[in-house]
C-alpha cells in the first residue's frame, strides 16, 4: 500500500512547476513537505490528490494509476484538505463535516450509522462538537480550520493530504492538529502535509521532503534533511539549527539573498 | 429542514395553481353555461396555470442552481444570456413578420435563439473552464443579444411592430394555449430534471472546487448539467412567456435561510417557490389589472426589486454588529 509519484513532470502553461518528481508515502508515515514559496509543494500535493495530471510520469495509488479510479472511489481512499478555507454558504458545522461522507454515499442511501459515527467522532476529535449547529460563517478562522479538518477526518480515508493545515492557527491549535496527524499516522494512516513551521515538521514528521524549484532535493530523516546547509540552499536563509529541552528549534538569522 | 421548506413552497404553489384556475378577470368563478365554463377552464385558464407553474419552476430552480454553482447569491437565470437569446429569437420572429404569418413562430423563434445562445456560451466558456469564464461568457452573450434586440426595435418596420416587441419583452402568460404548453413542457421538464440531479455536487462545491473534486464531483459533468439544464428550462420558459425578471433571483434568496443555506437543499423548495410566485403574481394581475394593461414581467420586477432591497438591508443589519 502506497501513494507514489514516479518521474512526474507538471507544467502550467510554459512554466515547469514540478520536474521529475519521485516521491511516495506509506501508511504509518507522517511526511512533512517543506520548501520556499513557489517551490512546488502545493502542486505536488494536488498531483497526489488526483487534481492534476502530470505531463509525463505517473501517480500510483496502491499500485494502480490515479486516473483508473472513479472520483468517488478515490474520495473513499484519499482525503485532500486544500489551503483555501473558504466556505461559500453559512452551512451548519455538522453539515460541513458530514460533506466528508459524500464519497461513501450512493445517490439513494443516506449517511448511515457508520457515517453518523464518523461525523460525531471527527467533530469530537477536533473539539468542534459544541459548535455543531452553528453556521460556519460565524466562526473564527481557527474554528473554521478545525471544522474543515474534521471534514477530512470524517472521510475516513487511508491517505490524508493536507496543504498547510496550520497556517493562521494559534500555537495551541497548531499543536493539537499535529498531535492528531501523528495519532492518525500511528493508527496506520498515511499523512502528507505541506507546512512552513520547520520546528513542527522536525518534531512530528517521521520523514521530511525538502522542495526547491519544483524538485525534491532531500527526502529522509527530519534531522538530516533540515540541516543548515539544506536550509541555506532551499530557503536562502542562514538559520540557527538547535535543540531546546530536546525539541528541535530553527531560527532564521538572516536572508542570504535579496528578494528578486 | 429542507423538506419543511419544500412543503411550504409546494403548498403555496398548489394554492396559486388552484387560484389560477378559479379566478378570472371577472373575479372568482366560471361563466354560468356549462359549455362556456368548460371552454374557459380548459382552453384559457388551464394552459395559463400550467405554463405559470412551469415557467416559475424553471426560473426558481435555475436561479437556485446557478447561485449554488457560481457560489454567488447574485446569480440569476438571465446571467447566462439564455433568456436574452430567447428574447432575441422571439423579437426576430416579430420583426421579420413570421409571427404574423403563423402564431407559433414566436415561441419557436425563442427556442432557436435560446439554443444559439447556449451554444455560444459553451463555445466561449468551454466545458472545463472556471466559473469566472462562464460568467464572462454569459455577460458577453447577454450584451450582444440586448444590443441586437435594441437594433430590432430601432429598425422595426412600423410602430405597431415595435409596440408588439416591447410588450412581448415584458413577459406575460395571457392568451397562451395548450399548444404552447406542449411546446415548452417537455423541454422545461427535462431541464428541471437535469438541474435537480446537481444537489449533492452543489453541496460539495460549498467547500470550493478542489475539495468538491476530492468528494467525488466531476466538474465537467456538473458544468454540463448546469448549462444544459438551465438552457432548456429557462430558454423554453422565456420562449413561451417572455422575460419574467427577479423570480430566479428572489426566490432562492427568500428560501435560503429556511434550508440552513444548503445549496443542494435549496433546489426543490426553489422549484416550488418559483412556481408559487409566478402563479400568485399572475392571479394578482387578473384581480387588480384584469384587462391586460399590466404585464406579468413588470409586476414581478415591481414586487421583486423592493423586496430585494429589503433583503439587502436585512443582510446588512445582520452583518453590522
Amino acid at each position: 500500500m502506497s501513494l507514489v509519484c514516479e518521474h512526474a513532470d507538471v507544467r502550467l502553461g510554459e512554466r515547469s512547476v514540478l520536474t521529475d518528481l519521485d516521491f511516495s508515502i506509506k501508511p504509518g508515515e507522517l511526511v512533512a513537505v517543506v520548501g520556499a514559496n513557489g517551490a512546488g509543494k502545493s502542486t505536488a500535493l494536488r498531483l497526489m490528490a488526483g487534481l492534476l495530471t502530470p505531463q509525463s510520469g505517473r501517480v500510483l495509488l496502491d499500485g494502480q494509476a490515479l486516473s483508473g479510479y472513479s472520483r468517488q472511489a478515490l474520495g473513499q481512499k484519499l482525503a485532500y484538505l486544500p489551503q483555501d478555507r473558504t466556505v461559500h454558504w453559512g452551512l451548519a458545522v455538522e453539515r460541513v463535516v458530514a460533506l466528508g461522507r459524500l464519497p461513501h454515499k450512493s445517490i439513494a442511501s443516506g449517511i448511515g450509522e457508520a457515517g453518523k459515527r464518523a461525523v460525531a467522532d471527527a467533530m469530537a476529535r477536533m473539539d468542534v462538537a459544541h459548535l455543531a449547529q452553528r453556521s460556519v460563517a460565524r466562526l473564527s478562522g481557527g474554528e473554521r480550520a478545525r471544522v474543515l479538518f474534521a471534514r477530512a477526518l470524517a472521510q475516513e480515508a487511508t491517505y490524508l493530504i493536507a496543504d498547510e493545515p496550520t497556517a493562521g492557527l494559534d500555537p495551541a491549535h497548531a499543536l493539537i492538529l499535529f498531535e492528531e496527524l501523528q495519532r492518525l499516522s500511528r493508527e496506520g494512516k498515511a499523512v502528507v502535509t505541506a507546512l512552513h513551521d520547520l520546528s513542527l515538521a522536525a518534531r512530528y514528521a517521521t520523514r521530511v521532503a525538502l522542495f526547491k524549484d519544483g524538485r525534491c532535493i532531500a527526502d529522509g530523516q527530519p534531522t538530516e534533511v533540515l540541516s543548515s546547509e539544506h536550509l541555506a540552499d532551499a530557503f536562502g536563509i542562514d538559520a540557527i539549527v538547535s535543540q531546546v529541552e530536546g525539541f528541535p528549534v530553527f531560527l532564521p538569522r538572516a536572508a542570504l539573498r535579496k528578494l528578486t | 429542514m429542507t423538506s419543511r421548506a419544500s412543503l411550504l413552497a409546494l403548498a403555496l404553489a398548489v394554492l396559486g395553481f388552484a387560484a389560477s384556475l378559479a379566478i378570472g378577470p371577472e373575479g372568482a368563478g366560471l361563466p354560468g353555461a356549462a359549455d362556456a365554463a368548460r371552454m374557459v377552464l380548459i382552453e384559457i385558464r388551464l394552459p395559463r396555470a400550467i405554463l405559470g407553474a412551469l415557467v416559475g419552476a424553471a426560473l426558481g430552480l435555475a436561479g437556485a442552481a446557478l447561485q449554488g454553482y457560481l457560489r454567488n447569491p447574485l446569480a440569476e437565470p438571465g446571467l447566462l444570456g439564455i433568456s436574452g437569446g430567447a428574447a432575441l429569437g422571439a423579437v426576430t420572429a416579430i420583426h421579420s413578420g413570421l409571427a404574423g404569418a403563423f402564431a407559433l413562430a414566436l415561441p419557436l423563434g425563442g427556442l432557436v435563439g435560446a439554443s444559439v445562445a447556449a451554444i455560444a456560451i459553451v463555445a466561449l466558456a468551454g466545458m472545463s473552464g472556471s466559473t469566472t469564464s462562464l460568467i464572462l461568457a454569459g455577460v458577453a452573450v447577454s450584451a450582444i443579444t440586448a444590443a441586437l434586440t435594441t437594433l430590432a426595435l430601432n429598425l422595426s418596420p412600423n410602430p405597431f411592430a415595435s409596440v408588439e416587441i416591447m410588450v412581448w419583452l415584458m413577459g406575460s402568460l395571457t392568451d397562451r394555449s395548450l399548444v404552447h404548453v406542449w411546446l415548452a413542457a417537455p423541454l422545461i421538464l427535462v431541464g428541471l430534471a437535469m438541474l435537480l440531479t446537481t444537489g449533492r455536487d452543489l453541496e460539495a462545491l460549498s467547500l470550493g472546487e478542489e475539495a468538491a473534486q476530492n468528494l467525488g464531483v466531476d466538474p465537467q459533468v456538473l458544468r454540463f448539467k448546469i448549462i444544459a439544464g438551465a438552457a432548456l428550462a429557462v430558454g423554453a420558459a422565456t420562449a413561451v412567456a417572455g422575460s419574467i425578471g427577479f423570480v430566479g433571483l428572489v426566490v432562492p434568496h427568500l428560501l435560503r435561510p429556511l434550508v440552513g443555506e444548503s445549496p443542494g437543499g435549496l433546489l426543490w423548495p426553489s422549484l416550488f417557490g418559483g412556481a408559487a410566485l409566478v402563479l400568485l403574481a399572475d392571479v394578482a394581475l387578473r384581480l387588480f389589472a384584469p384587462y391586460g394593461d399590466l404585464r406579468l414581467g413588470v409586476l414581478t420586477a415591481l414586487i421583486g426589486a423592493p423586496f430585494f432591497l429589503w433583503l439587502v438591508l436585512q443582510k446588512r443589519s445582520e452583518m453590522a454588529p
